[in-house]
């Protein structure tokens, strides 16, 4: 699984010719999905799960609830659950509220 | 035996009304007097909504000590076939009656479910409105007299002291003190639209009773919050069986009973009847009660002998002898001289018919967007 | 024992507090804390990466004692409160819901037509439902019977502190509830909070008059007394008020029988 995307890179082309490892990040690149998380638009590898993008955004993920396409997905199936091309993804906390 | 409920042993609701009825009140019986009456024409106006009694049957089944119909009476039992029926409510017309309370004993093969059913809907053709004092029913039988056009129930528990109670209903169905309790429950239940509750006065502790009274009635106003509620006072009166009450109540004490509940219940009819004298009926319209029976008769029918004026000694006993016994025309004359509105009719029958109970469930056609609590798993 | 029952739920402490509106998580946990409060109302948001301070289920769980209670704010319709309470529940753990459905986000008055038809699908899924109302008595008794835990009304408009302005439709609404009454929104000051529960409400709910006061943590202690105090006030049960009505005519007409 890819965690961290910049970190990535470098430290798996590392000691490739700079033109293939450019080729390869166009080639990744373009393979890119896009989500849109809480209303907008989110880039992520392919076959990122739910559990990806919460380590790509810093959180542990247990204070949030994820909703994706209007369904919950429970902390236990957040590793397993791919994310697809534009999914609409909410994360939700709780705020201060009376 | 069952326990006796928590809503009627609970005294937290009835403290108000307790400092009121106790004999060390601080409040004068003026200054009560001068509350309910305000009370009572801020909510009421200044009218009375009139009924009449029309008893079908004298036929019963208990032995309650203090009636005048007990099975060991020995008065001539009969009661009225649906051309009698007719007749009775024709001559209540007549004078004016639109509203009839129609009473009959205990169960009995005589006068059964099905009679009573029968004259209920006899009844609902000819009067706009029907209410019944008769015996308990299940929730099915309330629901059947309910559809027919019965839109009222008069049930009195008489004494809400148990042990009292088991004395003075010496045998019968009415013998079952917790049946009689619920009773009036089952009536909402079965769509009835409103209940009238009473002790009768002068059988136990009156002031007991009377805070038992108040907190069935709350406790019936909370759980079916769309009846109507009203209540009766009333007290012993000479019958045949000559019960003489242990607990007599003077008109003192009556008086403080009726401003007290006003004062606590603002919204409640309270229905005074023609068991208590013209003099101290007229005293209380205005002062607290809003609704009184006119012309009563407590015998069998009675009302078609009066209109043709063969009121020669009667051939029967009633229920109990009244006190009032003002004709209408006369009940009314008295009222409107205190500047009071006597009112025959104060409902109109297209109402009639069972009333909403709880509103039940209709699944599929009201659910919000149905959320799946998981994803179908991809792939 | 005296306590607050709500659903399978019991609570020592009759006071409610809503986290909105502090200046900072720092002053409102604080306030949380010295209320004593047991039943704490939160809001769904979305997650912000830039401000993940504002995240509060750490630092409320953190404090012993404490229920959540998540409002469904923001929905303005039943739809959209029954697919927040599902939210709102998987993140809290909690069966409480306050059902809160302003479709005016000015004077954020509840629509009382959404908030019974989410009351009543909630209540029937299993959520403890407090739906926050207007001081209308017939609607009270329709949500309690639809099974909702308690019901809410308000006191008067949210955050204008105008007290308990809905005080004659309150006793109603007391009078004749089978469920616990609690009076939620528009109080201003400790005494209206008293006066609530020397009416027989069953607890209060407050936010702004705490997050707004000068000393929110100061203030919310003071309401927890104030709470208590009218609490044991109306079960030692108040004095009678002297007849104000003056005697006028004597009675002749009574006999002695
Ligand atoms: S009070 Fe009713 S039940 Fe009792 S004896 Fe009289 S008619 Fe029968």
């Amino acid at each position: 699984m890819v965690n961290d995307m910049g970190v990535g890179f470098v430290g798996m082309y590392h000691g490739l010719h700079l033109w293939d490892t450019t080729k390869e990040i166009i080639k990744i690149m373009s393979q890119r999905i896009t989500i849109a998380l809480n209303g907008e638009e989110q880039p992520l590898p392919p076959d990122s799960s739910v559990g990806d993008l919460l380590s790509i955004l810093g959180s542990d993920g247990k204070s949030v609830a994820v909703v994706v396409n209007d369904a919950i997905i429970r902390p236990e199936n957040r590793s397993t659950h791919q994310l697809q091309q534009g999914d609409r993804v909410e994360l939700l906390i709780f705020a201060g509220g009376g | 035996m069952n326990a006796l409920p928590e809503w009627l042993t609970d005294t937290r609701d009835t403290a108000a009304l307790a400092a009121m009825l106790a004999p060390a009140s601080p409040r004068s019986l003026e200054a009560l007097a001068a509350e309910s009456r305000a009370m009572t024409l801020r909510r009421f106006g200044r009218t009375m909504t009139l009924y009449a009694p029309l008893y079908l049957s004298n036929y019963c089944s208990s032995g309650c000590a203090y009636c005048g119909f007990a099975s060991d009476r020995k008065t001539p039992r009969h009661r009225l076939e649906p051309e009698e029926i007719r007749r009775e409510l024709a001559a209540m017309r007549k004078l004016g009656i639109s509203d009839v309370l129609l009473l009959t004993g205990e169960r009995t093969a005589a006068a059964d479910f099905d009679y009573l059913h029968r004259s209920v809907a006899i009844a609902a053709e000819e009067m706009p409105r029907v209410s019944v004092e008769a015996f308990p029913m299940s929730v099915s039988e309330y629901r059947r007299l309910a559809d027919c056009g019965c839109t009222g129930i008069t049930i009195y528990q008489e004494t809400y002291n148990r042990e009292r109670y088991e004395e003075l209903h010496r045998w019968g169905p009415k013998k079952d003190f917790i049946d009689r309790l619920e009773t009036p429950a089952r009536a909402l239940e079965g769509g009835i639209k409103s209940v009238g509750l009473g002790v009768l006065l002068g059988l136990s502790d009156p002031v007991e009773d009377a805070l038992c009274l108040y907190r069935h009635l709350r406790h019936l106003g909370r759980t079916y919050w769309r009846a109507g509620l009203s209540l009766s006072f009333p007290r012993m009166r000479p019958q045949t069986g000559g019960y003489e009450p242990p607990f007599p109540v003077d008109d003192h004490l009556l008086a403080r009973i009726i401003f007290a509940f006003r004062i606590a219940l603002p919204d409640t009819e309270l229905v005074l009847s023609t068991r208590e004298s013209a003099t101290f009926r007229d005293g209380m319209a205005g002062l607290g009660i809003t609704r009184m029976s006119v012309e009563s008769k407590t015998t069998v029918g009675g009302y078609c002998e009066n209109e043709e004026g063969e009121s020669e000694e009667q051939r029967e006993k009633g229920q109990f002898e009244i006190s009032d016994d003002r004709t209408a025309r006369e009940f009314c004359a008295a009222m409107r001289a205190m500047n009071i509105d006597p009112v025959f009719k104060n409902w109109e029958p297209s109402y009639n018919g069972a009333s909403a109970t709880i509103h039940h469930e209709r699944e599929a056609d009201r659910s919000a967007t149905p959320i799946t609590p998981e994803a179908e798993p991809c792939h | 024992m005296d306590v607050l029952k709500l659903g399978s739920y019991t609570f020592s402490s009759r006071l409610i507090l809503g986290t909105g509106k502090f200046s900072n998580s720092r002053v409102m946990l604080e306030a949380v804390r010295a209320s004593g409060a047991q039943l704490v109302t939160v809001a769904l948001r979305r997650f912000n990466r830039q401000q993940a301070e504002d995240d509060l289920f750490g630092p409320l769980s953190a404090i012993e004692g404490i229920t959540l209670m998540p409002n469904t704010s923001g929905a303005s319709t039943a739809a959209e409160a029954v697919r927040a309470a599902h939210i709102a529940r998987e993140l809290s753990g909690s069966p409480f819901i306050k059902v809160e459905i302003h479709p005016n986000p000015q004077h954020l008055m509840p629509d009382p037509i959404e908030t019974f038809e989410a009351a009543r699908i909630l209540a029937k899924e299993g959520f403890l439902v407090m739906p926050y109302i207007a001081a209308d008595p017939v609607l009270a008794k329709r949500l309690e019977e639809v099974g909702c835990a308690s019901v809410m009304p308000l006191g008067s408009a949210i955050g204008s502190g105008q007290g308990l302005a809905t005080s004659e439709m309150l006793n109603i609404i007391i009078r004749e509830s089978t469920i616990p009454v609690i009076v939620d929104a528009g109080l201003r000051s400790p005494s209206e909070a008293a006066h609530a529960m020397e009416m027989g409400c069953e607890a209060v709910l407050v936010n702004s008059a705490v997050a707004a006061a000068g000393n929110p943590p100061v203030m919310a202690e003071a309401f927890a007394e104030a709470v208590a105090a009218g609490r044991k006030a109306f079960m030692a049960g108040l004095m009678e008020k002297s007849g104000s009505a003056v005697a006028t005519s004597p009675l002749t007409f009574l006999g002695t029988y």
